[in-house]
């Protein structure tokens, strides 16, 4: 494996996922690193609103946009061979777009299944195979693949999300030995919980009723505690000293540990845990409940 | 070409020559409060004035790559920090605010009494700062090239050189190799480490001002903990309280001032624009002239369309 640190600058780093969230500060902390960009987003205004904001701090930078529907192979494949003309050495790739859905599986379409694996899944694997001639053309490069706290462990309610997220963090597994002998990095990202638009833009399936829904969204976001910013900076730092694996805050730090003691059963044991915290936290006087945030 | 070596540019290609031979302009000395002090000039007088502050222990030819490159469309000045360079110092104890003033000074010996784009290389970097607090009419714009005054942490050897008395005698007791060493800590790239930027350190140490300056300017920027945070800290809310244009640049691979201190800088200044230069050291305008002054040019014609930061 590359003992390099990974260098930011004069490089060309794709970002997927680029106009909110994660990617959006991951696009503003690769710039002040002096990375040159291509970000991209099915949010077109927002994304321009992104790539103005960093060419105005960033006069020397090249900063280009394109704006993709992920879920759309056929112009996700126009996408990767436009980045590939336009950018003949690439030096880093960000998988990070992601979405959500929720539901029971019994009660998911078989279409809103496959929109979550085609984005997901499917569009990391596409772009990752239709730039890596570009990332290994000099070693030194490096791939991130932003998986979840879901490609962890896995939750009743989170089947698309979860086999999503974990088939993307075995594909990240498999290239990080694969590409190590070229002189390529390779960084598996576990967020747990980073407050971003995931949850209020999570899709839900047509046949879960709107309250439980929403519930389900409100549960989601309850999770969300940690600022995008930081999430951005952790994964920033995991990619400079080429970790093979980030995991952001503590909803996704116990779970690993739980998940490796308790492979079968790690969610059970996960909610256990969260369910006892919480008992304990309310039988604490309010003073000592205050003074633990 | 090689490979898997820790220095040297991964790109193939030959260097930017070292030092340029004869850089365009005049080189003078003026007298600063009965001190004699260099300064070269060049581009029209009637064009806006560039100032060009050199780091510690260094001097203007710092700059010479940039007088080229630059005085197409501006007056560049450069000019040695008293005491340093192959100048004399100011009467009185070497301190920042003198180095700030003298600095003013020599803008009023060549009659040069417009707004300056001011450009600070390393402790440059912190005198320029400190010229826009104490003479803000004076200023128009700040360039930071790998500033003194965004953290803590600096070279061991600048450390070393701050401990009373110790300082001053290694300062007195500078060889060749030492010099070389010195260079070779400032560039990534050796082959800007010329026989020809040797000698001239050597010839710039072996002056009596320049060690003694240096010794105490080293004391006033830090202990042997780092630099002081007291004058960073003052200095910063001085500077946020008087906003210019800014642009704030580094070499990723500098080692004397490390390129993590460009994101305080950008905390500390949150209007400045950056730039990391690749493949660079501690002084971009010297082993990324090109890219430094194209920057610096696109910066400043920004900056003149939209005076207000």
């Amino acid at each position: 494996m590359s003992t390099n640190p990974y260098r930011f600058a004069e490089g060309t780093a794709v970002v997927t996922g680029a106009a909110s969230g994660i990617g959006e500060n991951l696009a503003y902390g690769l710039a002040v690193r002096g990375s040159n960009l291509v970000l991209l987003d099915r949010d077109g205004g927002r994304l321009d609103a992104v790539a103005s904001t960093i060419r105005g701090r960033h006069p020397g930078l090249s900063v280009s946009t394109l704006v993709v529907d992920l879920a759309d192979r056929t112009a996700l494949d126009a996408a990767a061979q436009q980045i590939l003309a336009e950018h003949p050495q690439i030096t880093l790739l960000v998988n990070n777009a992601g979405v959500a859905l929720g539901g029971d599986f019994s009660r998911l379409t078989l279409d809103e299944f496959d929109w979550v694996m085609d984005i997901n899944f499917h569009a990391p694997v596409r772009l990752t195979h239709h730039l890596l001639p570009a990332l290994t053309a000099q070693p030194g490069g490096h791939l991130v693949n932003v998986s979840s706290l879901f490609g962890l462990i896995a939750p009743p309610g989170q089947s698309a999300y979860c086999a999503s997220k974990f088939g993307i963090r075995g594909f990240s597994e498999v290239l990080r030995s694969e590409l190590a002998q070229g002189g390529t990095g390779v960084t598996t990202v576990h967020p747990g919980g980073i407050k971003t638009r995931i949850a209020s833009d999570a899709r839900v399936g047509v046949n879960i009723p709107a309250d439980e829904a929403e519930q389900g969204k409100r549960d989601f976001a309850k999770l969300l505690t940690i600022p995008p910013e930081k999430a951005a900076e952790q994964i920033i730092d995991g990619i400079e000293h080429r970790r093979a694996r980030v995991l952001i805050g503590m909803s996704a730090k116990i779970p690993d540990v739980l998940a490796r003691l308790f492979p079968a059963n790690s969610v059970t044991v996960f909610s256990r845990l969260v369910g006892a915290a919480g008992a304990a936290q309310k039988k604490l006087p309010s003073g000592a409940g205050a003074a633990r945030r | 070409m090689t490979t898997g070596t820790s220095r040297g540019p991964l790109t193939a290609g030959a260097p930017a020559p070292p030092t340029h031979p004869s850089p365009p302009g005049d080189l003078a000395t003026v007298t600063v409060r009965g001190a004699r002090i260099r300064v070269r000039t060049s581009g029209d007088p009637a064009a806006p004035p560039v100032l060009l502050l050199h780091g510690i222990g260094r001097s203007l030819e710092d700059w010479d790559a940039q007088h080229e490159r630059l005085s197409g469309t501006h007056r560049v000045i450069s000019t040695d920090l008293a005491g340093f360079g192959l100048s004399d110092r100011l009467p009185g104890p070497a301190t920042f605010e003198q180095l700030a003033d003298g600095a003013v000074g020599v803008l009023d010996a060549i009659g040069e009494r417009r707004p300056v784009h001011l450009m600070g290389n390393s402790l440059g970097g912190a005198v320029a700062m400190l010229v826009l607090t104490r003479a803000p009419e004076r200023v128009a714009t700040l360039t930071l090239v790998d500033a003194a005054g965004f953290g803590s942490e600096v070279t061991v050897a600048l450390r070393v050189l701050g401990i009373p008395f110790v300082g001053a005698r290694l300062l007195t007791r500078i060889d060749r190799a030492a010099a070389r060493r010195t260079e070779r800590a400032i560039f990534l790239d050796d082959a800007f480490v010329t026989e020809e930027r040797v000698s001239f350190a050597l010839e710039v140490a072996a002056r009596a001002d320049q060690a003694a300056v240096f010794a105490d300017i080293a004391r006033e920027l830090g202990t042997v903990r780092g630099v002081r945070p007291q004058w960073r800290a003052a200095l910063l809310a001085e500077v946020a309280r008087r906003p210019r244009p800014t642009l704030a640049v580094w070499g990723e691979r500098d080692i004397i001032l490390p390129g993590h201190h460009l994101r305080a800088a950008l905390a500390a200044i949150p209007h400045a624009r950056s730039h990391v230069f690749a493949r660079c050291g501690h002084m971009p305008q010297i082993e990324r002239a090109d890219a430094f002054a194209d920057l610096a040019l696109t910066f400043l014609r920004d900056a003149a369309r939209e005076p207000n930061v």
